[in-house]
């Protein structure tokens, strides 16, 4: 019910520039061992005449699976597990991706992963983080350190609210965003 | 006593110097066939020399998955910065850098084969919106606009892709079955340069043992470089093991049953002049002794020693030389010519090794014998040497009394054949493999390692040849749509050739000139994705690599040498002497019947059925062995007639038990689960030689219980050496040394009890109820 509230707060201020204290977030949000949510994800593309949207339910547990299963439009489960990951599309069998695979996929893992750990020395590894707002609505900003990644990836930004996750922002160097927003968390396992 | 001192001298010092002429050699070529038909020589070409020579198949396994992740990409990364290499590949790092990658794209038009027709367009415009919508978005993203319709992703694939059912974790490449990471490297060096292969070999241990650090894991390498390394080892091993093993056991029966060092030393020194005229003579005539030819000569001193043994055996104190000589002259001349012409198989065998071997050994046979001939009386007489005094012959009716009984030894022997036939007789050695030197469980391993990495070993093959490598391109391209068409109707799964990774030049120019302008390329995509919601100018980067395309000169196998896709193509277009060879590889083949018939008698294409090409050089090597065994056979029994011709009702008794021996001792090994192959065959001819000994003492016209004694003690001296020697050899790990060793013993031993029950006559002596 707190949650709910804090959430619905969340929605209406924006988040105050002020300093976060980065570690003690992070242990907050390293103190949640499972997650379970519903999120739409919008992907803006110069080339393309319109967003391209998509929903699933994304799905963590301590300390490093993170499942991402798109519903709509079509089928796809993306499946994080320690340093592997397997994509499968549709009816295909699923693919396994090995991490060096494609230039700056290991920093969006890390991106989207170590704040859910709240492994603060993973996310340092591969950004400059730097973090705003207070405990309730906050948000951190990712800026890649490595050139080789940065000529891929702008930057990333994470917000949330207390140990909740709310949105994750990623901006690619030539100017396309993924948005995937947390709606709802879905309670229970 | 002096002379006999002198002439030992004088042996050792003969070898010794004969040792220091003439070179030992382990190469394994030596031993490898040569093949009957082109098809097969084709193959076995490749076996020695060909580009698989400096391939090394390599797994690190014993160690959590994670960290063996780690240690071959590391490894590989250590071994590219030696420069030993052309090739190393451990995973996914091992596709092509960035720039070669740039170039390739570029001649995505002329590389792959990509229509540009609206229609194909619009369904890969489709595919691309869908894969932007996925995970997959950076991958398509990078690519897609400027390829919508994915030819280089699918060439890329083609080209990266390992060619074997290896799975991939964390990037590194894991054999399917087990938990053992793989690293496949080629060698710069061909496997004719062993020096370079010694410090590939040695490269490879130490990246390593960097990498590994004390995680716990193994190291397990395979490939020709390794094989011969090993295998000379183990017949470097064995062939010393050997010697020293024969030599104690031998000395040692010697010592007990002779209680005289002189003995020793007598019986001692024709073996060694033997010894060092077969080292002398073979060396002479091969340019070198192999180290096997001396592992086996090791345990034919083992027989060599029955000369001088037989002829001190048989001395009566104080009798002079001659009078010895006249005694046994008939049954020893005999026995030395029946053991030679024994060996005859291997020498006629035409398999260089085994050909050595038996010369080798033949020669030694001979040398010794001559030289207790000539050497040894004098010398004996001198020391006045002879065996203990028959003494106390009272156990000798005892024992001989036996042969009353002897047709009762006829059931277990009988009891085996039968067995035998019931389980539909013995199991022939179908596999080229088991001739080679290289040592089982180095095979094992390579095969392992070959099945997960899906090196080229696969049973069938269509080899497309060309006086250089563009006209073997356009051959493959010629022969591209019989092989889809077998595809097609189910024959095969998947043919895989050189034409397929690189167009010829002819192909690549004929696609260039057949694409369409940009004015209507630019109509083409405007039309294809009318309804889809990309931006007017989406597609511009397909535009530009078109118009970057024209001006580009085809790829050819010479402007990909040292790189990536060079390496990758080089197992599949080399050069062979004068000629450019491309062998096409078949997955997935239904029926091997079909694809035989359709590939059969073509032009500038051969089609080789490895293990069919393989098994028939085996079975004509067997059918020459069998053919030899039988003239050396009709040899031995032709020498055998003459020389008993005054007494020929001794010449069924004295072939009669080794025959069984021999045909026994084979049944008892297929019995206990031993494949036949050539080495047997030539090894029971062997058993037959020393068997005939046996029966030809066994069966002289004995005069007294004194001679009887002697005989029956010296042979029963002489069975126990060979049986010793050869039971020695028997331990060895090269496999055709075990099978020689193993067979010769389990003959040697049966052809003594056969000789023993058949050959000499039923007792007459002292069995008193029949004396009076």
């Amino acid at each position: 019910m707190l949650r709910r509230t804090l959430l619905l707060m969340l929605a209406v201020h924006p988040v105050r520039a002020e300093t976060l204290d980065i570690p003690a977030l992070m242990a907050r949000l390293a103190a949640v061992p499972e997650r379970r949510a519903r999120f739409r994800e919008e992907k803006r593309i110069a080339a393309l005449t319109m967003p391209l949207i998509s929903t699933g339910t994304l799905y963590y547990r301590r300390p490093s699976r993170l499942e991402k299963v798109t519903t709509y439009p079509e089928r796809e489960t993306l499946v994080l597990d320690g340093n592997q990951i397997v994509l499968t599309l549709g009816d295909e069998p699923p693919r396994v991706i090995p991490p060096g695979a494609a230039p700056g996929l290991g920093a969006m893992i890390d991106a989207f992963r170590a704040p859910l750990a709240g492994d603060l020395p993973a996310l340092q590894r591969a950004f400059q983080v730097a973090g705003v707002g207070t405990a309730a609505a906050w948000q951190l900003d990712l800026t890649p350190t490595d050139p080789a990644v940065a000529r891929l990836l702008r930057h990333v930004t994470v917000a949330g609210a207390e140990d909740q996750l709310r949105q994750i922002t990623v901006t690619q160097a030539n100017g396309d965003t993924q948005a995937i927003t947390v709606d709802q968390v879905l309670s229970g396992p | 006593m002096k002379p006999l001192l002198l002439a030992a001298l004088a042996a050792v010092a003969v070898l010794a110097g004969a040792f220091r002429l003439v070179p030992i050699q382990t190469d394994i070529a030596a031993f490898l066939p040569t093949g009957q038909t082109p098809a097969a020589r084709l193959m076995l070409d490749e076996l020695r020399q060909g580009a698989a020579g400096g391939v090394l198949l390599v797994g690190v396994e014993g160690a959590p998955i994670d960290i063996l992740a780690t240690i071959t990409p590391a490894m590989a990364t250590a071994l590219r910065a030696t420069g030993l290499f052309r090739l190393v590949a451990a995973g996914a790092q091992s596709l092509p850098d960035a720039a070669e990658t740039a170039d390739l794209f570029a001649r995505r038009f002329t590389m792959a084969d990509v229509p540009l027709d609206v229609g194909t367009l619009h369904t890969g415009m489709t595919a691309l919106l869908r894969a932007l919508q996925s995970s997959a978005a950076p991958v398509a993203q990078q690519y897609g606009f400027a390829d919508p319709t994915g030819g280089f992703t699918s060439l890329l694939r083609s080209w990266s892709g390992a060619a074997g059912p290896v799975r991939s974790i964390g990037g590194a490449w894991f054999d399917p079955a087990r938990d053992r990471a793989l690293l496949v490297a080629s060698t710069r060096a061909g496997a004719s340069d062993p020096a370079q292969q010694a410090a590939a070999l040695a490269a490879l241990d130490r990246a390593f043992h960097d990498a590994a650090g004390n995680s716990g894991a193994r190291l397990l390498v395979s490939g020709p470089a390794v094989f011969a390394a090993e295998s000379a080892r183990a017949i470097e091993r064995d062939v010393t093991g050997i010697s020293i093993v024969s030599a104690i056991l031998v000395a040692g029966l010697l010592a007990w049953r002779f209680r005289s060092l002189l003995v020793l030393v007598a019986i001692g020194t024709p073996v060694v002049l033997g010894l060092a005229a077969a080292v002398l003579i073979t060396g002479a005539w091969f340019g070198g002794v192999q180290a096997a030819s001396l592992g086996l000569g090791s345990a034919m001193a083992g027989i060599a020693v029955d000369y001088p043994v037989l002829l001190i055996g048989h001395r009566k104190l104080g009798e002079p030389g001659d009078a010895t000589r006249a005694r046994i002259g008939p049954a020893f001349g005999l026995a030395v010519a029946t053991a030679v012409l024994g060996l005859g198989g291997m020498v006629l065998s035409g398999l260089p090794g085994l050909v050595q071997l038996g010369a080798f050994s033949a020669v030694a046979l001979a040398g010794t014998a001559l030289a207790t001939w000539l050497v040894l009386p004098p010398s004996v007489v001198a020391a006045n040497l002879a065996p203990v005094a028959a003494g106390d012959v009272r156990w000798l009716p005892w024992i001989e009394r036996a042969r009353a009984r002897r047709f009762w030894a006829l059931i277990p022997a009988a009891a085996v054949l039968a067995l035998l036939a019931v389980r539909g007789g013995p199991a022939w050695e179908t596999d080229l493999a088991a001739l080679s030197p290289v040592p089982v469980p180095a095979r094992a391993l390579d095969q392992e390692l070959r099945g997960a990495l899906g090196a080229a070993e696969a049973g069938l093959l269509l080899v497309v040849d060309g006086p250089d490598p563009e006209t073997v391109l356009q051959r493959q391209e010629a022969l591209g749509p019989r092989l889809a068409q077998l595809q097609t109707d189910g024959v095969l799964g998947r043919a895989e050739y050189a034409a397929q990774f690189l167009p010829s030049a002819a192909r690549q120019r004929a696609r260039l000139a057949a694409l369409p302008s940009p004015d209507i390329l630019a109509a083409r995509i405007g039309a294809a994705q009318a309804g889809l919601p990309f931006q007017p100018s989406a597609f511009q980067p397909l535009l530009d690599g078109l118009a970057a395309s024209a001006g580009l000169a085809p790829l050819t196998p010479a402007s990909l040498e040292g790189t990536a896709l060079g390496t990758r193509l080089m197992p599949m277009l080399f050069r062979a002497g004068d000629m450019w060879r491309g062998p096409v590889t078949f997955r997935g083949v239904a029926d091997a019947g079909a694809l035989r018939q359709a590939l059969t008698g073509l032009d500038h294409a051969t089609y080789v059925d490895v293990r069919a090409e393989l098994g028939g050089t085996l079975a004509a090597y067997t059918s020459g062995a069998w053919r030899w065994l039988g003239v050396c056979a009709a040899c031995a029994a032709a020498v055998l007639a003459w020389g008993l011709r005054h007494e020929p009702r001794r010449l069924p008794r004295v072939l009669g038990p080794v025959l069984g021996a021999v045909v026994l001792a084979g049944s008892s090994l297929a019995l206990g689960g031993a494949r036949l192959s050539l080495v047997h065959v030539v090894a029971l001819q062997l058993v037959a030689g020393v068997g005939f000994d046996y029966a030809l003492f066994f069966s002289r016209p004995q005069l007294d219980t004194e001679e009887r004694a002697r005989t029956f003690r010296t042979l029963v001296t002489c069975n126990g050496m060979t049986l010793l020697t050869f039971g020695a050899l028997a331990f060895c790990t090269t496999p055709f040394l075990h099978d020689i060793g193993l067979t010769v013993a389990v003959g040697a031993v049966l052809a003594m009890a056969a000789a023993f029950l058949f050959a000499g006559p039923i007792s007459s002596g002292p069995a008193p109820a029949r004396c009076t």
